[in-house]
């Protein structure tokens, strides 16, 4: 479930020098707030735990010239986490009769085990978004913005590597909109599902001025 | 292609099974098989040998055969996956060419640009 990123603000003067970072032991997980209990809980709890299980990544946004919490570490202003994922589809009821009866034949033929579940006919390879939250102490100044180019570019990194035809959501009721104004859509009959295409992400990132 | 799956030939749907459960989830199983066409039973039927097969450890070679249809099953009817029509849809939008991005989006790539990739930001790799 992922917060909604926060509305965009001018830039003010002054502004904090931001970096991202894969989540590490400097950082304060215990200290995050976000105003989610149970995203504050998914930080503290499963992060590191499923990160070191190479389940998911998070990654934090931190502030350079933040002072340490007071357990020493680096404060988190915001993170997002993550995970591989597969859109379930009917795509496999849409072929023709004949075609899927062939390619069931053809799995068939192997000895066990079965090679594949026919994937990618009935699953469609994505990057699951699951979280996105940025710190209470942070509210109105964008960071929800950055955090979410910032899950897409990664995002589209990984893609190049393993394939991933967008990323895919579960918004929470607040956030459906904003992402939709994003360019994110809802598919299926879930809800607040959303999807944006990889096409439509690299159309996007070809902004950034990297 | 039908939705609906009818037994073979040589099988009679003579038992019966019997189940209870909420008013809301009895709601949302009615709705689910009629969007797909099918009779509540039918619909639980597919879902349930679906789940069989999910959860099936192992698969012998004998077993393949009554495998393959209830994959086929599932990828039609689970409730765990899209409709054949929100299938068509979100393959739409990763087939199709995409829109330019939104002003919201634009936004925030400029607020990333200027913020994240600025002389003093930066990012991961």
């Amino acid at each position: 479930m992922s917060d909604p990123p926060v509305e965009d603000t001018a830039a003010s003067t002054g502004e904090p020098t931001l970096y991202f970072e894969l989540l590490a032991d400097h950082h304060d997980v215990a200290t995050f707030r976000c105003g989610a209990t149970f995203l504050d809980w998914l930080l503290q709890h499963d992060a590191h735990l499923l990160a070191d299980a190479d389940v998911n990544r998070t990654f934090v946004l931190a502030e350079r010239e933040a002072a340490a919490t007071e357990n020493g570490k680096t404060p988190i202003e915001g993170y997002f986490t993550l995970e591989a994922g597969v859109a379930p589809t009917a795509f496999v009821s849409l072929l023709p009769e004949d075609t899927l009866s062939a390619l069931i034949a053809a799995r068939d033929a192997f000895s066990t085990p079965p090679p594949c579940r026919l994937s990618p006919l009935t699953e469609i390879p994505v990057v699951y978004l699951a979280y996105l939250a940025r710190d209470r102490r942070n509210r109105g100044r964008g960071y929800g913005d950055l955090l979410l180019i910032e899950a897409l570019r990664q995002a589209e990194l990984a893609s190049r590597h393993i394939g991933a035809a967008g990323v895919f959501l579960v918004s929470t009721g607040e956030g459906e909109r904003l992402y939709t104004d994003y360019g994110f859509r809802p598919y299926g009959d879930y809800d607040r599902k959303m999807f944006l295409s990889m096409r439509a992400i690299r159309e996007a990132l070809a902004l950034l001025t990297l | 292609m039908s939705l609906k799956r009818e037994a073979s030939p040589t099988e009679t749907k003579a038992d019966r099974i019997y189940i209870r459960c909420t008013p809301r989830h009895k709601e949302k199983i009615e709705s689910a098989a009629r969007t797909l066409g099918l009779s509540v039973s039918d619909y639980l039927l597919s879902a349930a040998l679906a789940t069989v097969e999910e959860m099936r450890p192992t698969e012998t070679r004998a077993e393949k055969a009554e495998a393959s249809e209830a994959l086929r099953e599932s990828a039609t009817v689970s409730t765990e996956r899209l409709s054949p029509i929100d299938t068509k849809r979100l393959l739409a939008q990763i087939f199709a060419q995409p829109d330019e991005p939104t002003p919201r989006m634009r936004q925030a790539i400029q607020h990333y640009n200027r913020t994240i990739l600025g002389k003093r930001g930066g990012i991961s790799e």
